[in-house]
């Protein structure tokens, strides 16, 4: 958020929260005066009348890898075994694209798992997370490089965001 | 001529049973019970991976490193995951990819107190210091806490 306005960390003053659960609660009580929160703590904030100062996915540091299906490399390479995970992922791309589209399949599913059962509740949820379903599950390259800026590890910057992901499988599932 | 049209209906049904396969079983270790994982769960509700010859188990797991270490353990093939678990797993030598992406963006928002009307208007003020939040905003520099 700061690095989107050219500001450093060192302009604000960080406070050690927790989860983002704990830094609602922050903002809630005045504690802080601002904070970055996930669903459903930021659709309790707005609720309460606090303001949307920033949107990741609107931006470039939007795109992260948050979910994702993984395999083995030497798992997938058995042909038997890659049309497995071709299967797989066609079975995904259809409950992607219910997800998306089907309020009642999504509410239905919402329920079973989450054991929500408010209906108010499972139709926003339903709302929110529309937009952020991607179009397919093909893995965008950016995402998987944002995620590598953000860890601290010693061979991170040396990564090839490409080497971390395989879209073979997906567009033979779509075809 | 009757017996001839049952026996060929006899054998078109013998041969029908014989060629539907089993499906192939496939346990999936997942994370987290939330919406963000909407899509499987539809799979699975909805008997999509049925359709593609697949009988899924669903298996949840605490977090993504517990699915990663069982999939490197040969628990099962196919694992639902954060992607920056798996690329850590990669620079610590695995051979996990991630073959598709369900949920690709950052589902966090900024939000202020009243009065706080731009990102500059920060300057000098409070912030949380949850640890994805902080590298979020200093995706370059990595940040320290400091007191009010």
């Amino acid at each position: 958020m700061l690095d989107s306005r050219g500001m450093k960390p060192s302009e604000v003053a960080f406070i050690q929260a927790g989860g983002v659960g704990e830094s609602y609660a922050a903002l809630a009580n005045g504690a802080v005066d601002a904070a970055m929160i996930g669903y459903p703590f930021s659709l309790k904030a707005k609720q309460a009348g606090f303001q949307l100062l920033f949107r990741p996915p609107d931006t470039e540091y939007g795109l992260y890898p948050n979910a994702t299906i993984a395999a083995r490399e030497s798992w997938l390479k058995e042909p038997r075994n890659r049309k497995i995970a071709v299967g797989f992922l066609r079975a995904m791309n259809e409950g992607l694209h219910l997800s998306k589209t089907d309020a009642t399949v999504s509410k239905k599913a919402l329920r079973r798992y989450t054991r929500v059962q408010d209906e108010a509740t499972l139709q926003s949820t339903f709302e929110f997370f529309q937009p952020y379903f991607p179009a397919s599950l093909r893995t965008i390259e950016k995402a998987m490089a944002n995620a590598i800026k953000f860890l601290d590890h010693p061979k991170a910057k040396q990564l090839d965001p490409k080497l971390t992901f395989n879209n073979s499988f997906v567009e033979e599932a779509l075809r | 001529m009757r017996l001839a049209c049952l026996v060929a209906l006899l054998a078109f049904s013998a041969t029908a049973y014989a060629g539907q396969a089993e499906p192939i079983k496939l346990t999936v270790g997942y994370s987290p019970i939330s919406a963000a994982t909407l899509p499987f769960f539809i799979a699975v509700e909805e008997r999509l991976f049925q359709k593609h010859g697949l009988e899924v188990v669903p298996v949840f797991f605490g977090g993504s490193p517990l699915i990663n270490a069982a999939m490197m353990a040969g628990e099962f093939p196919i694992g639902l995951t954060g992607g920056a678990g798996i690329i850590s797993s990669q620079l610590a030598g695995s051979d996990l990819t991630v073959i598709g992406s369900y949920l690709q963006v950052l589902t966090i928002d900024g939000m202020a107190r009243p009065g706080i009307k731009s990102i500059e208007d920060l300057k000098g003020k409070k912030v949380p210091s949850a640890a994805l939040a902080r590298r979020l905003i200093s995706p370059v520099f990595p940040c320290s806490t400091r007191a009010a």
